[in-house]
C-alpha cells in the first residue's frame, strides 16, 4: 500500500476548505456564491469526518457523512428555491440589493 | 447498538406528528382550489392535539430512559419541552388560517411545515447524540426557512427568507465542523461518550488523541481541537438562540416573515435551541464545567448573556416598527434565559439540587415567554389586512378604545414581556434572577450580583418600549381606520395565551413545580458525572457531601420554590412567588 498519508494532512486540507467557505460566505455578495461557500463548508466537514473515521477504524464517521450529504441536499433544494424567489422580486441575486427590511 | 422493540415506543410522538403532517399534505392535495380550506387547519390542530395526547401517554406509561442505544432520551425534560412545542404549534396553527387567507397564501403545506418543524424540535429536546441534535436542528430549520418565505408574492418575505436561510445554513456548517472535531478527539458523537472521554482524560492526564498522534508525552488533558470543537458547537447554537453577537439575522427575518410564523420562530425555535443547549452542556460538557479554574462554557455564556441583554434592550428602544422591536426584545429575552444556564453551570450543571434549579428556571422562563410572545405576534397578525398593514407604533394609536378586547390582550402580553406583575413574565424573570443569586451565594462568586443587577436595570429600560405600545393604544389619537381580521379561531388562541399569561402570573407555583419536576429525571447526567468519589479524585470541583447538604439547606431557606416538596398540598404554597 505504500506510505499512509498522515491524518494531519487531511485535517489541514479540510480546515483550509472550511476557511475558504467561511470567507466566501462573509465576503462575497452574490447569493449563489455564498451558497457555494456554505456547501464547501459542509464538504470540508465530511472530509474531516471521514479522515477521523478512517484513522479510528470506526464506521460512525462514515455514516455521519452520509447524513450530512442528505441534509445538504435538502438544504440545497430549499435554499435554491428561496434564492429564486428573491430573484423574482429583485431581478438580482446580489444580497446587497436586498435592503427593503432596513428602515 | 441493539435496537429493542421497546425502543420504538419512545418514538410515539414523532410518529403521530409525522402522520399528521402527511395527512395534512394529502388532504390539501385533493382539495378543490376555489373553496376556503380552513378545515385543513382543523385537521392540523387535531393532529397536534393527538401528539400532545401521545406525549401525555408517554409521560404516564413509559419509564424514563434512553432508547436506540442512547441516540435519544425519553424523560421529564423531553416531555415538558415536547408539550411546550406542541402547544406553541397549536396556538400558531389557530392564529394562521384567516391571516393566510387575507394575504392570499392559504395553502395547506403551511400547517404541514409547522408540524414538521415541531417534529424536529422534539428530536432536539430528546437528543442524546450530537448527530440527533444536528438532524433535529435541520428538520426544524429547513421547515422554518420555507415558513419565513411563505408569502411568495411579498418581496419582504422573500428577503427575510434569504437572510435567515444563509445565516442558518452558515451556523449549521459551523456546528457540524465542531461536531467533526469532537468526534475526532473523543471517538464518538454520543453526549455521554463525550462526557466519559472528558472525565477519563481529566483523571488520567492522558491525551485522548494519544494513540492517533503517537505523541506519548502529551500532557494536555484534551486535545485543543476538542475545545475548538466545543466553541464551534456553542457558536452554532448561539446563532439559533440569537445571542449577541450572533443575532444579526433576527431583526430582518422577524420583520419580513409572516407574523403568524414569527410568533412560532421566536418561541418554539428558541425553546428547541435552548433544549439542545441544555442537553449538550449538561451531559456532554457538564463535567468540563465543574473542572477547577476552567469554567469554559459557563464564562462564555456569562458574558454572552450580559451583552445580549444590553444590546437587545438598547436596540429595541430605538425601533419604530413594532415587529422589529419585538425581534430585539426576543433577543433580550434569550439573554435573560441564558442567565439560568449560567447559574446552573456555576453550581455544577445538572449535579445537585442547584444545578437542576438553574435549568428548571430556564424551562419555566421559556414557558412564560412562549405565551406572551406568541400572543403578541398573534395580535399583530390579527390587526390590519392586506391593504392596511399594522407595523409601526403609530398604526396602533387609539386601537385600545376601538377594539377593547384585543387592546386589553395586547396590554397583558406587553406587561408580561416587560416583567410587570401580575403577569407570567414577572414570575419568570424573578425566578431566573433568584436562581442566579442563589448560585452566586453557593459558589461565592460576586459576579452574579453584577449579572443580575445589569439584567434588572436592562429590564427596567425595556419597560420603556413595551409601555410605549400601551401608551399608543390608549393615549394617542387614532389616525384612520384600522381593520381587524375578525376570526373566532384567532381570537380564541389569543384568549388562551392571555389567560395562561395571567394565570401563571397570579398562581405560578404549579407551573414552577412542573418545570422543576421536568428536570428531576433528566437522563444521562449520572453517567456523565460518574460516582461522586471518582469524580472528586479526578480533581473536579464537585461539592463535598456536607457542602451539598448546605446547598440544599441554603436553597430551601432562600425560597421553597427552588426545591418544592413533591407531596406538599397546594395550599401550603400561598404567600410566596409573587
Amino acid at each position: 500500500m505504500g506510505t499512509e498519508i498522515p491524518l494531519s494532512y487531511y485535517l489541514i486540507v479540510s480546515a483550509m476548505l472550511f476557511s475558504i467557505g467561511t470567507i466566501a460566505v462573509l465576503v462575497r455578495r452574490n447569493a449563489l456564491v455564498i451558497f457555494m461557500g456554505v456547501e464547501m463548508m459542509l464538504n470540508s466537514v465530511n472530509l474531516t469526518f471521514i479522515a477521523f473515521a478512517k484513522y479510528r477504524s470506526d464506521l460512525d464517521g462514515h455514516s455521519i457523512a452520509l447524513f450530512v450529504m442528505a441534509v445538504a441536499a435538502a438544504e440545497a433544494a430549499v435554499g435554491l428555491a428561496i434564492v429564486l424567489n428573491l430573484f423574482r422580486h429583485k431581478r438580482s441575486v446580489n444580497v446587497d440589493d436586498a435592503t427593503s427590511l432596513r428602515h | 447498538m441493539l435496537i429493542k422493540s421497546t425502543d420504538l415506543i419512545a418514538l410515539l410522538p414523532f410518529f403521530v406528528a409525522l402522520v399528521a403532517a402527511t395527512v395534512v399534505i394529502l388532504v390539501d392535495v385533493f382539495h378543490r382550489t376555489d373553496k376556503p380550506r380552513a378545515y385543513v387547519a382543523h385537521i392540523a390542530t387535531a393532529g397536534m392535539v393527538l401528539t400532545l395526547a401521545s406525549v401525555w401517554y408517554m409521560h404516564g406509561n413509559v419509564e424514563a430512559g434512553p432508547a436506540f442505544g442512547k441516540l435519544i432520551y425519553h424523560d421529564g425534560f423531553s416531555t415538558f419541552l415536547n408539550a411546550l412545542f406542541v402547544l406553541a404549534a397549536i396556538l400558531t396553527i389557530m392564529v394562521s388560517p384567516r391571516y393566510l387567507r387575507e394575504h392570499g397564501a392559504e395553502r395547506g403545506e403551511y400547517y404541514a411545515l409547522i408540524i414538521l418543524a415541531t417534529t424536529g424540535m422534539m428530536l432536539m429536546a430528546a437528543a442524546g447524540d450530537l448527530l440527533m441534535v444536528f438532524l433535529g436542528l435541520e428538520i426544524m430549520s429547513i421547515a422554518i426557512y420555507v415558513l419565513v418565505g411563505f408569502f411568495r408574492a411579498d418581496g419582504k418575505s422573500a428577503e427575510a427568507a434569504t437572510k435567515y436561510f444563509f445565516l442558518g445554513a452558515f451556523a449549521s456548517a459551523i456546528f457540524l465542523y465542531g461536531m467533526a472535531l469532537i468526534y475526532g478527539t473523543t471517538g464518538g458523537t454520543s453526549l455521554e461518550g463525550i462526557a466519559a472521554a472528558v472525565r477519563a482524560s481529566a483523571s488520567s492526564g492522558d491525551n485522548v488523541l494519544v494513540h492517533m498522534t503517537d505523541d506519548v508525552n502529551a500532557t494536555s488533558t484534551l486535545d485543543p481541537l476538542f475545545y475548538i470543537g466545543c466553541l464551534m458547537l456553542l457558536v452554532g447554537m448561539a446563532f439559533k438562540v440569537a445571542l449577541v453577537p450572533f443575532h444579526m439575522w433576527t431583526p430582518d427575518a422577524y420583520t419580513g416573515a409572516p407574523s403568524s410564523t414569527v410568533g412560532f420562530m421566536a418561541t418554539a425555535v428558541k425553546a428547541a435551541a435552548f433544549a439542545a443547549l441544555i442537553r449538550l452542556l449538561f451531559i456532554g460538557l457538564g463535567v468540563e464545567a465543574t473542572r477547577i479554574d476552567s469554567q469554559g462554557w459557563v464564562k462564555m455564556l456569562f458574558y454572552l448573556s450580559i451583552i445580549t441583554i444590553i444590546v437587545g434592550n438598547l436596540m429595541a428602544i430605538v425601533q419604530t416598527n413594532v415587529k422589529r422591536m419585538l425581534a430585539y426584545s426576543s433577543i433580550a429575552h434569550a439573554g435573560y434565559a441564558t442567565i439560568g444556564l449560567v447559574a446552573a453551570g456555576y453550581t455544577g450543571a445538572g449535579a445537585g439540587i442547584s444545578g437542576y434549579a438553574g435549568a428548571s428556571s430556564v424551562l419555566f422562563y421559556l414557558l412564560t415567554y412562549t405565551f406572551a410572545t406568541l400572543g403578541a405576534f398573534g395580535v399583530l397578525s390579527y390587526l390590519g389586512n392586506r391593504h392596511r398593514e399594522v407595523t409601526t407604533y403609530d398604526d396602533l394609536s387609539g386601537l385600545g378604545y376601538k377594539y377593547p378586547a384585543i387592546g386589553f390582550i395586547l396590554v397583558v402580553f406587553m406587561l408580561s414581556s416587560a416583567g410587570i406583575p401580575p403577569t407570567a413574565g414577572f414570575v419568570g424573570k424573578f425566578h431566573v434572577f433568584r436562581t442566579a443569586i442563589v448560585a452566586g451565594e453557593i459558589s461565592g462568586d460576586n459576579s452574579f450580583i453584577w449579572l443580575v443587577a445589569i439584567a434588572f436595570m436592562a429590564s427596567v429600560a425595556g419597560a420603556y418600549y413595551y409601555l410605549r405600545v400601551v401608551v399608543h393604544l390608549y393615549m394617542k389619537e387614532s389616525n384612520g381606520e384600522v381593520p381587524v381580521l375578525r376570526s373566532k379561531l384567532t381570537g380564541f388562541a389569543l384568549a388562551i395565551s392571555a389567560f395562561f399569561t395571567l394565570l401563571i402570573g397570579v398562581y405560578p407555583t404549579p407551573f414552577i413545580e412542573i418545570a422543576s419536576d421536568a428536570m428531576k429525571d433528566f437522563q444521562g447526567v449520572e453517567v456523565a458525572y460518574g460516582p461522586q468519589g471518582e469524580t472528586r479524585a479526578a480533581g473536579l470541583n464537585v461539592l463535598p457531601e456536607e457542602d451539598a447538604a448546605k446547598v440544599e439547606a441554603n436553597t430551601i431557606r432562600i425560597d421553597p420554590i427552588v426545591a418544592p416538596m413533591p407531596d406538599q398540598a397546594p395550599e401550603s404554597h400561598d404567600g410566596h412567588g409573587h
